[in-house]
């Protein structure tokens, strides 16, 4: 039972910050603002793949084998070069190159999507990107890939970290040349805490090449609650996540 | 909960014919402000860190790319509970006192110092920043559970509870000081 009256919260709530009536500044001076602080960030980006271009080139040049590392780079790219690509676009929390039947892919968390990267003719380019909801890069994206996710589709397992308690999970994959957001069975979401409604910091992650979750029915609350592992299972007839075993591991 | 002041506001926006920002700014600076309110420790930081949400919305781009319109909304309250949480609300105050434009339109200092008596805000500044957002957002801002629960980057659950022990410490603290 709450010890105070919603209706009468909501009342003295909006009571209190009445007085409050600003008048609002000039919106040019705010998106003056904003476009003096897009040309920085323009002229930012621009300096640092400048530089990343030079570094390369001096590395290709000044290496010794640097020529013959580069026809290896175009048959199996590194690490590095997937790295090189996504700070270029501002992308961070690099996963791959995963090779997959078409191709190596990787994957790079930008401020409100994942964006997949395909490498062609030696060179990384952009194959399609999935958003972020939440977005505004408050999120720390841990991505780790393995077709074993999704079997016969690229997959990345994804970890959304929010604050310092609340973890997400999810996976995004390859459906025939399009990039989505994997689904789960009990819902029409792609969210774990969809997928458990109520629960509480759903956290899911691969392990042994399974995706699995944890859930916390918060009940009575959060720190008391009862935990579960689910294991899932891709139903290709459903095209979506389902639980293959759930148990509780700890009450 | 009805805003006339936003209902006519939004009829003048869509009168001018006013784009995406300036739609949201028309009709949603005032009520964003009074959310600052809330969730900061100074109530004179409210309007920077509205300002700042907008003008990282406006540099950001990203209401072109927004296909609904609620989403450029949910980008600004997420933005301004951001900012009150961050340190960089501390930098704000700090700015203002050497600020770059002169702002004749800034709330006075009596309608800070009114919302500053207010039992309810001091009440609400002794709770636990989670359980302050919940509330704030839950019974000022009208948001759902599943909706709160979005903006602060929680579980539904976790706004539940945060929410009804939120209400209780409020109501504790609140019985104290009457």
């Amino acid at each position: 039972m709450n010890a105070i009256d919603e209706r009468a919260i909501r009342e003295q709530l909006q009571r209190a910050v009445a007085p409050l009536d600003p008048a609002a500044p000039p919106l040019e001076e705010l998106r003056a603002r904003a476009a003096r602080r897009r040309r920085l960030r323009y002229s930012l980006g621009a300096t640092v793949a400048v530089a990343a271009a030079a570094i390369v080139a001096v590395v290709l040049v000044v290496v010794p084998g640097g020529g013959s590392s580069r026809i290896q780079v175009s048959q199996a790219p590194s690490e590095e070069s997937l790295a090189s690509y996504a700070a270029a676009h501002h992308g961070k929390h690099v996963a791959g190159p995963l090779e997959t039947g078409s191709g190596y892919v990787g994957a790079y968390a930008t401020k409100n999507a994942v964006v997949i990267a395909r490498y062609v003719d030696g060179a990384w380019q952009a194959d399609g990107s999935v958003a972020r909801p939440h977005g505004a890069g408050q999120y720390i994206l841990r991505l780790s890939g393995g077709e074993s996710v999704i079997p016969g589709h690229a997959s990345f397992a994804e970890r959304d970290k929010g604050g310092d308690v609340t973890y997400f999970g999810g996976v995004f994959y390859d459906d025939n040349g399009t990039w989505r957001d994997a689904r789960f069975a009990r819902c029409a979401n792609r969210e774990l805490s969809c997928a458990y409604p109520g629960t509480g910091q759903p956290y899911g992650h691969v392990v042994g090449g399974k995706f699995v979750s944890i859930h916390n029915d918060c009940t009575p609350y959060c720190a008391a609650g009862t935990e579960y592992r689910v294991t899932w299972r891709w139903d290709a007839a459903s095209q979506r996540f389902v639980v293959a075993t759930q148990r509780v591991i700890k009450r | 909960m009805i805003d006339l002041n936003a209902m006519g506001a939004r009829e003048d926006v869509r009168m001018a014919g006013a784009d995406d920002l300036a739609s949201l700014y028309v009709v949603h600076y005032r009520s964003l402000v009074r959310l600052a309110a809330l969730l900061l420790d100074e109530t004179a930081a409210c309007e920077d860190v509205v300002q700042e949400a907008y003008v990282r919305l406006a540099a950001s781009r990203r209401l072109e790319r927004l296909s609904d319109p609620d989403a450029g909304l949910a980008y600004l309250r997420t933005t301004v509970l951001n900012l009150a949480r961050s340190s960089l609300r501390r930098r704000l105050v700090a700015a203002r006192h050497a600020p770059l434009v002169h702002r004749p339109d800034r709330v006075d200092d009596g309608a800070i110092s009114t919302v500053e008596r207010a039992a309810v805000i001091a009440a609400m500044r002794e709770l636990p920043r989670r359980m302050r957002e919940a509330i704030a957002l839950r019974y000022y801002a009208d948001l759902t559970e599943a909706q709160t629960a979005d903006v602060m980057g929680v579980s539904v659950g976790a706004v539940k509870s945060y929410t009804s022990r939120g209400l209780e410490r409020l109501a504790q603290i609140l019985k104290v000081t009457q």
